[in-house]
């Protein structure tokens, strides 16, 4: 008798230790979230800054920080702002020619080599020049559109139409690019700086992205 | 000291109350990276407390016109829960739905809802929206 009184006293015990540990897991969940929830919600600022500096490493083609993340309207707004990193020599024109990848995205549930638009850029005739970037059905279609300063930002928009991409930079005039019939709902992948064409890049070469929502 | 402490907490989250499956409205305010969203959630909450549900939501502004609607954003929502304790419940929360008619939108987050009376409990829900952390307030009602 004294044996079944001991186990089921035992059951019990173990059961409220379950259960003490989850209340304080539970407490110590809340006591992290709701605040953050609640500071989140009743700030006037906006939660988070949303500028971003990709740093493409020495040898690299890819930017850090490495990000996922999918278009959520028809237009992709942005300013970027390039420093003294964008300057290179590759010592030849067919080199130095080459397309370095600003922002822009996939088309509907498109990878980058088939259907896609992207802001381009290349240090070309001691200027930074930006050009319009496609792959139209798996084709690759570029279109200079103009030339930045650097250490300053500029203005740059991506709009979707029903068949072409419009390109603005600051206030020039747009530029249309020829966009596939893919289908309208699904993911737009966005994409993000990358240095290349072939060659890596000479050296860390710095960009500020701000997106504006 | 300690003992009343620890009495009023557990009082306070260990209380257990017998969940039956209803279906709620859940009027949301959310904080994104691209400024404040409205909608509600109408879900259907087993037991268990596994939660399936649609929801609306979108910006509002105030223009000279009136009030404007902007980037809706509608879908399915689904809730797991991570740990119960009847009053308090940590869930873990996905919302796939759809932005501006064409962009497919996967967006995770981590809930916890108190349960205030019977029929209303709140919780506040963090998610990652467009690559940033959103905050969000639901109030769900019971129907």
């Amino acid at each position: 008798m004294e044996n079944e009184y001991n186990i089921m006293n035992e059951i019990y015990f173990e059961r409220i230790k379950h259960s003490r540990i989850m209340s304080w897991m539970l407490f110590i969940a809340n006591l992290i979230l709701v605040p953050m929830v609640v500071l989140m919600l009743w700030g006037c600022e906006p939660a988070v800054e949303p500028t971003r500096e990709f740093i493409i490493r020495k040898g690299d083609h890819y930017a850090s920080p490495t990000l996922s993340e999918s278009l959520q309207s028809r237009k992709l707004v942005f300013e970027a702002k390039f420093n003294e990193s964008a300057v290179y020599d590759f010592g030849s024109d067919a080199l130095q020619s080459n397309k370095n990848k600003l922002m822009g995205f996939c088309d509907s549930n498109s990878l980058p080599h088939q259907n896609s638009a992207r802001f381009a850029w290349q240090w070309y005739n001691n200027r930074l020049e930006i050009y319009a970037y496609c792959y139209f059905k798996g084709e690759r279609q570029e279109q200079f559109i103009g030339v930045v300063p650097i250490n300053e930002y500029s203005h740059y928009e991506l709009e979707l139409s029903n068949d072409h991409y419009i390109f603005k930079l600051n206030d020039q005039a747009p530029v249309l690019m020829k966009r596939a019939n893919t289908n309208e709902v699904g993911t737009y992948f966005k994409l993000w700086p990358y240095f290349g064409g072939h060659i890596a890049a000479p050296h860390d070469v710095t960009i500020d992205i701000k997106t504006i929502y | 000291m300690k003992k009343i402490i620890l009495l009023i907490l557990e009082v306070t989250f260990f209380a257990v109350v017998a969940n039956a499956q209803h279906i709620s409205l859940v009027p949301t305010v959310e904080k994104t990276v691209a400024g404040n969203q409205y909608g509600s959630l109408l879900v259907f909450q087993t037991k268990r407390l596994w939660s399936i549900g649609g929801f609306y939501q979108s910006s509002v502004t105030r223009t000279s016109e009136g009030i404007q609607t902007s980037n809706p954003f509608y879908g399915v929502s689904i809730s797991a829960p991570l740990v119960r304790s009847g009053k308090i419940n940590l869930l873990a929360n996905g919302r796939v739905g759809v932005v501006n008619e064409d962009f497919l939108v996967v967006v995770p987050g981590l809930e916890t809802e108190v349960k205030i009376s019977r029929s209303i409990s709140v919780s506040s829900l963090m998610s990652i929206r467009m690559s940033y952390p959103s905050a969000a307030l639901r109030i769900a009602i019971k129907i």
